[in-house]
């Protein structure tokens, strides 16, 4: 469920770090969490993030939260066809769909395997 | 905790994620709030609101003073939405009310069932004069164009056939339908043509021990179940108020665009009537707008609305707001401050988080409601 080459945060982001710029998005847990996703909004490229900080938001119909930097760096691409189509977020992968691409500062947040992950949202 | 409606089980069997509302246990959808709000729209869906409040008036003259109505025009099978006003004119709460052979029936809100029920003690001298039947009555809403099927697979050529004789806005307890539900002399039991979501349908009120046994069988007829997240998704299209969001007791009924409920002068006797009638054209002044964003985003309750023509400060805000799943754009209700105003399609801004989003008023409904047209079978 949990691709094993990728690396996962405790906000619910996951990181491919295989990838340079590095793809950053948001699990399928935390999707299947908010429901109907219809709306995100996303930085503007060329923005700074820093890991830990609110990079975006993510909304359902009922609800609003936001999206957090895994890793700190600038922000070179943002998936502009996700969020004009948001819903295709719904039962998609983790890993299929980023939200933005990150050259990465090098710095980043406390990032889990796979197996931590899926143990900690069993919690 | 929650009280449960008499349909609980069958919500945890459906897989509804529940939600505490108004002290409730309610399901707030069934797996996914947009594809209930389509269903209703395109198909049926079927509604348990039986956390809604439930008045039966033994004394009109008791009901004629709670609700701004004129009695003399609601006729026996008659339904109308009505509002209860405080002695300043005050929207206190909203509901519909039913003569139901020449007895007086109300529905009102859940979440304003303490203040109600408080208003309707101060108001009235003699504890017979009225029964609060809250939490004992099942009410089951079912709403969309295929309405009608679903009732001739449930009642049969001949049972159905008597129910969508029922006009909007019409009530019966006289329906061979309804016999399998008790004497409504014992407990309530009535069938109007109503509905809070802009399409055709029908609100049954039944005794609370029938209503899991109906719901069931609604659902097994092809209608799907329907949580509050598309009610209110599906209420904000058809541009209804909800009491407490778009209206409130510190807002005259004009202001909030409910001012076409109220009656002719001088008729009806309900409290907050000299109130009104003491009201200026500039008090009267509506203040509630439609919207609908013209960028991708989500505007919600309580975000300010801003126009280049105020200088920079906040004209309003955003009363209920919302993505609107029919139309596919955010949009809602926003309540301008006195003063202020816009013209119809003029454009103005919404801050949400902090950033400024293009919106545009709209006419009022921004989903033309189906619920009035001939039901077709």
């Amino acid at each position: 469920m949990y691709p094993e080459n990728l690396k996962y945060t405790k906000d619910h982001e996951w990181i491919n770090q295989a990838t340079s710029p590095v793809e950053v998005g948001v699990t399928s847990f935390a999707v299947e969490q908010l429901g109907d996703i219809v709306h995100l909004d996303l930085p503007d490229v060329g923005s700074e993030v820093k890991h830990g900080d609110a990079f975006g938001t993510i909304e359902s119909t009922k609800t609003v939260s936001d999206l957090y930097a895994p890793i700190s760096g600038k922000i070179v691409e943002i998936n502009k066809e996700l969020a004009e189509k948001p819903e295709s977020l719904q039962n998609s992968e983790s890993g299929k769909k980023w939200l933005i691409k990150v050259e990465s500062s090098g710095e980043n947040a406390e990032l889990l395997s796979a197996a931590d992950y899926e143990a900690y949202i069993k919690e | 905790m929650e009280q449960q409606t008499p349909v609980a089980e069958t919500h945890k069997q459906l897989g509804a994620k529940l939600i505490p509302f108004a002290g409730w246990n309610m399901p707030l959808h069934y797996g996914s709030v947009l594809a209930e709000h389509k269903a209703v729209r395109e198909q049926a869906g079927v509604f348990d609101v039986s956390h809604m409040c439930v008045f039966e008036f033994k004394n009109q003259t008791l009901a004629e003073k709670i609700f701004s109505i004129d009695f003399s025009t609601l006729k026996k099978g008659e339904a109308r939405y009505g509002l209860i006003l405080t002695d300043n004119g005050g929207v206190l709460e909203d509901g519909i009310v039913y003569n139901v052979d020449g007895k007086i029936w109300a529905c009102t809100n859940a979440a304003n069932h303490s203040q109600v029920s408080e208003w309707i003690a101060k108001q009235s001298n003699d504890k017979t004069d009225y029964k609060d039947h809250s939490g004992q009555v099942g009410i089951l809403a079912i709403q969309g164009p295929e309405t009608v099927k679903v009732l001739k697979k449930l009642l049969g050529p001949k049972n159905f056939l008597e129910a969508v004789e029922l006009e909007f806005m019409q009530v019966s307890s006289q329906l061979p339908l309804l016999e399998c539900f008790g004497p409504l002399e014992k407990q309530p039991c009535f069938i109007a043509r109503s509905g809070y979501t802009g399409e055709q349908g029908f609100e049954f009120f039944v005794p609370a021990g029938k209503a899991k046994a109906l719901f069931d069988s609604i659902v097994q007829a092809g209608t799907k179940p329907v949580g509050l997240g598309a009610r209110d998704t599906l209420r904000l299209e058809a541009c209804f108020h909800l009491h407490g969001s778009d209206m409130n007791g510190e807002k005259n009924p004009f202001e909030v665009g409910l001012g076409w409920s109220i009656p002719k002068e001088g008729r009806g006797f309900y409290i907050g009537k000299n109130a009104l009638e003491k009201l200026t054209a500039e008090d009267k002044k509506k203040q509630l707008i439609a919207f609908t964003l013209e960028e991708r985003g989500i505007p919600r309750s309580g975000m300010e609305i801003y126009s280049e023509k105020n200088s920079g400060r906040p004209m309003g805000i955003v009363t209920s707001g919302g993505f609107l799943p029919t139309i596919g754009k955010g949009g809602g209700l926003a309540l301008l401050d006195k003063g202020s105003s816009l013209e119809m399609n003029e454009l103005f801004k919404i801050s949400i988080r902090g950033k400024l989003f293009d919106a545009k008023r709209c006419k009022l409904p921004l989903y033309p409601s189906k619920a009035k047209e001939t039901l077709k079978y």
